[in-house]
Order: C-alpha cells, then structure tokens, then sequence
C-alpha cells in the first residue's frame, strides 16, 4: 500500500492557522522595587557532544563484542528475542529505559543488534542523553559505539543514511524509576518520538526490557527534590532519587556503580505504522496511549517469566 | 497456607463492555497469552457452569488441569479446580465511573507438602503475581484497543 506523501520539511512542528492579531493597548510604564532575590539565568552545567555519524566505528564495535557477550550472557544471562520482526528499512526502536547511570541494557541490546544485523549491516545509532556523550573518556567510547546526542536531528540524519535509530522516551525519569515500578511504562508523557517516527515515514519497533531496574535499587524517584535543587535547568536531570547500589549503599542520586548481577531478558515486539494507523495528520495522544498500552502489555507478559528478582 | 493473590487494572472502558469480555470464557481465555492451552470439556445444562482443561505456562511447570468454570449473573467468572493443580480463582469488574472500570484478577493455589512449601509459597505467591498483572494488562490492552496483545515465546 502507498504511504501518503510527507511534507519534504523535517521538523516536528505541526502548522498551525496563524494567531488571530489583538489589538494593541499601551500600558502606562510602573517603576516596581525589585523585592527578594534577583533571578538569575541558571546555566546549564553540562553539554553533550556535537553529533557525528561517522565517530560511529565499526571496527570498535567488532572489538568491543566479545566483551560485551561475556558480561551480557555470563553476567547477565541475558536473553534478546524478536529481531525477526523489524522490517528491512530503517526503524526507530523505542525501548523502556532501566539500569539508571549504567544502562545494561542499552548495551546488551546493542550486542545482540550487531550481531544479529552484523556490524557492517544497517547501523543503530542509540540516542543518549549529553552526560552519556559528553563525558570524557566514556564519551568517545561511547559515541564509537554508535551513541549519539538525542535530538531529532540527529535521528533525521541517521535515517537519511540508512540506519536505524534507538531512543527511551522516558530517559532519566525511567531509568531512575522505583523499583516497585520497575515493570511499568514510564514516558513521562514524552510524545516527541512519535512525531519523529511520523515526520521520518518510519516504523516505530517497540522494545521492552526487564531486570535492568534489578541492577540498584531505586527507593523513591526523588522528583521534588530534582526541581528544589533545579537539576532539571542544571543538568537536565528531572529525579534525584535515593538508590542502593555497589559499591556507594545508599546514596541520593545515582553515580556510575557496579550492577548487580540480574537477569535481563529483552524483547523485540510487531513493528507500529504510526500513518498507517493514525492517518497523516495522527491524534498525538491516542498515538501515544496506543504505543505505551502495547508495550506495557508486553513488558508485563515479559516479566511474567521472571522467578526471582534479581536471580532470574 | 495457600498463597492468596490479587491484582487490579483500572480499564478505560464502561464497565457493561468489560464484563462482556471477562464473563464469557470462549473470549477471555484467548487473550490472556499466558494459558497456554484451554479447551472446553463439557457444558452443564442447568447452570450456567462449564468444565474446562486450562494450563497457565510458568516456566518448567504448567500450572492448571481441569476446572469448573462458572459465571455469576453476568458479572464475574470463577474456576475451581476438580483435577491437576489444587486453585481456586475469580475474574471480576466493578465500575469506577461512567467510562471506566477496575478489573480484579484472584488466585488461591495449593500446593503438596509442609516446610518445602513454605518457601514454595513465598515464591508462588511472587510469581502468580507477576502472571496476573500480564494477565490484566492483555485484558486492559483488548479492551482498550481492540486489539490482541503481543504474543510471543
């Protein structure tokens, strides 16, 4: 079946009937005393990397995989399934996020999609959030891994050369979940990966993952104090929560830790034609209450076959 | 003590629709991914019971035989078990407000055995859990969407 024609501009930005023009009142200027603390603009403390397709390198990757395989599947033992459901043509997957700072899963997945696609295949470029690329010297490892800033640009571009592209819409809110959470869909009502997919003409792939959220242990997700403390202007970071993990204890916020050992079992669901089921001008919000009811229906039976936490 | 577990799902669905899925098994069944086989043995003809095999997949085991299965005026389903696993359990909906409804899943199981099934319970209990909210959250997905949910292996 034909696809409809998608307008040649890429952007996420609906048109819009212009704003009908008010008439103009002029208003008497006031001298008010400034009272309290004068605003000052909070600069953002951290940067990621400009994107760069091409830092994505092959042959590193080919070099990092034994690696990678001996922590996913002594460590982990993890299991990936369902690559034989996503199309041959670019995708954007879009995954629940677990594992906090340390994201084992975003890893494993990125093993088993080298291996399964072969380095040389169709790419995947994993968007990261800037403290994952901008970091030095885990920055360029991992942008070498194919990691690159999040942005729809960036996911245009990757589009435009053939591959695919791997984005968590819930980012740091769902990687820093509770752990009484750790089998929920949390978006945070983030809709800007539909819009992409739609304004890019490809296929959503969900993806869902479990037993990241048993690598620490989240207790609350610390939202209230993320905003006291404006992390979220700072570094843009919405939650601090407190965490257990090895080898800090406990410990407000997240730091690079060493994962517990947990099974992580991941799986690749049916392909989403967002224009094929929601027309070309989509119902963002029953788009997205779609997607997020398919995946968490699907990460639920997947965490059915877990039998211990942690253990598997 | 056999272990006592129960989930809820809220459903974006009146409450009447709902209960049309949930209290005729020939639809239910199907879509809770989890049962892996089901098939109907006999039909009573004065009371609205049926006699059912039905095996829900949890691992090594399949954990089920054959049931009565009964429907309460139309508004919940429940099963005891006359062969195989020793369980009782119920499906039922009430409404919360015009355009939704609270769907509670309940499962009662019994196993052979005295302080090896101490510990057998405690991680029954864990994962019949985590088998009823998938269980729940396929309902919920059906009932919103129309739509069968992922299946897979």
């Amino acid at each position: 079946m034909a696809k409809p024609a998608l307008p040649a501009v890429v952007s996420n930005v609906t048109a819009r009937a212009p704003r009908p023009r008010l008439p103009r009142v002029s208003v008497p200027r006031v001298a008010v005393p400034r009272v309290g603390v004068p605003r000052v603009r909070v600069p953002q403390l951290f940067s990621g990397a400009p994107f760069d397709l091409d830092e994505r390198d092959p042959e590193f990757i080919r070099g990092m995989l034994p690696r990678l395989w001996l922590a996913a599947s002594v460590y982990f033992r993890a299991e990936v399934n369902g690559f034989e459901k996503v199309p041959d043509e670019p995708v954007l997957f879009v995954s629940n996020h677990s594992g906090g700072s340390m994201v084992p899963d975003t890893f494993i997945f990125l093993l088993a999609y080298n291996t399964y696609f072969t380095v040389e295949g169709r790419p995947l470029y994993s968007l990261g959030h800037e403290m994952v690329t901008g970091l030095p010297i885990t920055g360029p490892l991992a942008r070498k891994m194919g990691v690159v800033t999040a942005g729809h640009s960036a996911a245009t571009a990757a589009f435009e050369r053939g591959g695919s592209a791997l984005v968590y819409p819930g980012g740091d809110v769902e990687a820093l979940r509770p752990w009484r959470d750790r089998n929920k869909i949390v978006f945070d009502g983030r809709q800007g990966y539909l819009r992409l997919a739609h304004a890019n003409g490809v296929k959503i792939v969900p993806v869902v993952c479990t037993g990241g959220q048993d690598t620490f242990f989240v207790l609350n997700d610390g939202r209230k104090t993320a905003k006291a403390l404006r992390f979220d202007k700072l570094l843009r970071v919405k939650t601090l929560p407190l965490s257990i993990s090895f080898p800090w204890g406990l410990l407000p916020g997240d730091l690079p830790h060493v994962p517990f050992p947990a099974k992580i079992r991941i799986q690749v669901l049916d392909p989403i034609d967002i224009t094929e089921k929601f027309g070309a001008d989509p119902d963002w919000d029953q788009a997205h209450d779609y997607v997020t009811s398919y995946m968490q229906a699907g990460l639920s039976t997947l965490a059915a076959k877990s039998v211990l936490p942690v253990i598997g | 003590m056999a272990p006592v577990v129960t989930r809820t799902v809220t459903v974006r669905r009146p409450v009447d629709d709902v209960r049309a899925l949930i209290t005729v098994p020939d639809r239910v069944f199907p879509v809770i991914t989890g049962f892996g086989r089901f098939d109907r043995v006999s039909v009573s003809a004065d009371t609205a019971a049926e006699t059912w095999d039905i095996f829900l997949d949890v691992g090594t085991l399949h954990v089920g035989g054959r049931a009565r299965v009964e429907v309460a005026e139309g508004q919940s389903l429940s099963w005891a078990s006359e062969r195989g696993t020793r369980s009782t359990g119920s499906l039922s909906a009430r409404a919360l407000n015009q355009d939704s409804c609270e769907v509670t899943m309940s499962v009662t199981v019994r196993f052979a055995g005295i302080l090896v099934v101490k510990l057998v319970d405690v991680a029954a209990a864990s994962i019949l859990g985590r088998h009823l909210e998938a269980a729940l959250q396929q309902l919920r997905h059906y009932a919103e969407h129309d739509e069968l949910p992922p299946v897979f292996g």
